[in-house]
């Protein structure tokens, strides 16, 4: 039995939603900003990328294709196969371009915070997230539409084997997942982050202490939207196939789960959730049963989702607080005045 | 007003509010001097908190003045108000409650230039200023006794500890205008005169201007240099304490009738 498909499937999503989940830990958990709209963000990553790499492989490779036609996948993935540093460089293109794309989505969406509550925020992205999704797929022509778009090359496509080739590619998603650990940490525990926290228990305290709360929010959507974006890279570059069908809220509050699960505003907790949940999401599926040799005497697809409704209940019951708390925020301060005891 | 006579460094001109059919601040016309600690009282209702976050930013007048050191704050955000010196308190304290004590103190701190998002990646030129911000809050902390509770999250201290919290946070934000609404409320009598005392004396050694709410006129009538009263949204009296213990309307206003009780001398060191 071999499990490679399996270790690189779970890797690779768990790196995914891992970015995931610490971006909306950012956002949600630190600063009170309930994105709702999150797989929207991460859809642009998706998208764009769809996008960058349709056009240039065929204007560098000099075809005259239809970017979305059966025909110009294979003429990309045949591209990447023997030009890979093209192929490489691409996706490092596709990775800036999404993070810029995603940073100036994020801080621009965050604008209808300067005017309604948190509540309302939390529908208007969830629109917006919706809306973008059945205009695309409702329109022709549109980076795939309602047909998607295939041939979105894995940048290790020059690796023989799927085998070695998804476990490179699966290394590559939990390094940039480490990364992004790294910023969320360094953001968090730094006067920037105080300030976040600050905003989220009582914007209106921070504000009479001279504190610009709507830029603080911003930022922290534009930062929060571009980790989402670079996920997005990372999904379209994976299944090596953009369509809307991916992008539908629900992963919004899978994430938020994640999020909740590992206790909000602690990172170290999120992997945890985020740990949980994509084992859930992996491991419920058809195909694995199938390995295994399992025959269950109902539809996985729907068990699944009942198995997550139980685990929400249980969390809002016995752990509302998640698996781990939140910490204080560790800068030079704590050691400047350890003698108060608060060097935590 | 001569030339000789210094600019105040609050003027409010004409001050309205109004709440649908209730005109909460109606005409309010009064100045504070530079280094002046001025007492704010009257009946509930009277509008002393609408008069705060009209000052602060945080309402928007309806009409009428608002002049600070010479500049118009009508129209501006609270958080430039707040950069330009003039800082409140609330009446029920607005602490961040999952951050604890030293926390607080430190988000309050002025134009500290380690609190954006490329500082927060690369910290490292601005750990010093990160370092002076703690000491800072460790030497306020420990004037309002509360040095102990830096440890604590806000939601952990007692309501008299909360407020004392709050008014430390807010003079961490060095404020040339400070407005404090009731704070002595919740803290034991004798902690309250202790208070007022630190108040005088930070005035005296800082030269912080101070607006006061305050309901224990005993208290309050012992420290400050002169008192305005409110009723109804209207000023009633402007003058020194002693002035405005006498007055028949200002004993009418509170209590309804004339009947101003003896103070009670022994009622404060």
């Amino acid at each position: 039995m071999d499990l490679t498909p399996l270790v690189v499937s779970f890797v690779t999503f768990f790196g995914i939603y891992l970015i995931l989940a610490l971006s909306m830990n950012l956002e949600y958990g630190l600063t009170g900003l309930p994105n709702f709209g999150k797989v929207f963000f991460y859809s642009v990553g998706a998208y764009t990328s769809a996008f960058v790499v349709s056009r240039l492989m065929l204007a560098l490779g000099g075809a005259s294709l239809v970017p979305w036609s059966a025909e110009a996948a294979v003429f990309r993935e045949e591209l990447a196969r023997s030009e890979p540093w093209l192929a490489i460089g691409l996706f490092l293109l596709c990775l800036v371009l999404a993070a810029l794309v995603g940073a100036a989505l994020g801080s621009l969406l965050s604008s209808p915070a300067l005017r309604v509550q948190d509540v309302y925020l939390a529908l208007i992205l969830l629109v917006v997230a919706e809306i973008a999704r059945v205009y695309v797929r409702a329109t022709e022509g549109f980076i795939g539409g309602p047909h998607g778009l295939g041939g979105i090359p894995n940048p290790f496509r020059f690796i023989e084997g799927a085998g070695p080739r998804g476990l490179a590619y699966a290394g590559l998603v939990l390094a940039l997942a480490a990364g992004a650990y790294v910023l969320v940490e360094r953001i968090t525990h730094s006067p920037f982050g105080r300030l976040m926290k600050a905003v989220r228990d009582d914007e209106l305290a921070a504000q009479v202490l001279g504190k610009r709360t709507h830029w603080v929010k911003a930022q922290v959507m534009a930062v929060g939207s571009a980790l989402a974006a670079v996920a997005g890279v990372l999904y379209a570059f994976f299944t090596e196939f953009v369509g809307t069908e991916d992008f539908d809220s629900q992963l919004t509050f899978t994430v938020l789960l994640m999020v909740i699960l590992g206790g909000a505003g602690n990172h170290r907790g999120v992997v945890a959730g985020t740990l949980i949940m994509t084992a859930i999401d992996r491991f419920t599926r058809p195909s694995f049963l199938a390995l295994l040799g399992l025959q269950l005497p109902v539809d996985i697809n729907y068990a699944r989702h009942a198995l997550i409704g139980v685990l929400l209940v249980l969390l809002i019951l016995y752990r509302p607080q998640g698996l781990a708390p939140e910490g204080r925020v560790r800068t030079a301060a704590r050691e400047e005045v350890r003698h108060l005891g608060v060097s935590s | 007003m001569s030339l000789l006579e210094p600019v105040p460094l609050l003027e409010v001109e004409g001050l309205t509010k109004r709440f649908g059919g209730i005109t909460a601040v109606d005409g309010l016309t009064f100045t504070v001097a530079e280094g002046e600690w001025v007492g704010l009282i009257g009946p509930n209702g009277s509008g002393k908190s609408t008069l705060f976050s009209l000052l602060s930013g945080v309402e928007r007048p309806d009409g009428g003045q608002i002049r600070f050191a010479g500049r118009s704050l009508v129209g501006l955000p609270p958080h430039q108000i707040a950069r330009l010196g003039l800082v409140r308190g609330f009446q029920i304290p607005r602490l961040f409650s999952s951050m604890d004590g030293l926390e607080n103190m430190l988000v309050a701190e002025k134009d500290h230039p380690g609190e954006g998002l490329a500082a927060a990646l690369a910290p490292g030129p601005f750990v010093e200023a990160e370092r002076q911000a703690a000491r800072r809050a460790a030497w306020w902390l420990t004037a309002f006794g509360l040095a102990g509770q830096a440890p604590l999250l806000a939601s952990e201290l007692s309501g008299g500890q909360m407020k004392l919290l709050e008014t430390a946070r807010a003079l961490m934000g060095q404020p040339r205008l400070l407005l404090l609404d009731e704070p002595a409320a919740g803290v034991a009598p004798a902690l309250a005169q202790g208070i007022f005392q630190k108040l005088r004396r930070l005035r005296e050694e800082q030269g912080i201007t101070l607006l006061t709410i305050e309901h224990r006129l005993d208290l309050l009538f012992d420290h400050v240099d002169r008192v305005l009263v409110l009723h109804q949204g209207r000023l009633l009296a402007d003058g020194p304490p002693g002035a405005i213990a006498e007055e028949p309307r200002v004993l009418e206003a509170y209590f309804g009738t004339a009947h101003w009780g003896p103070r009670r001398e022994g009622a404060h060191p």
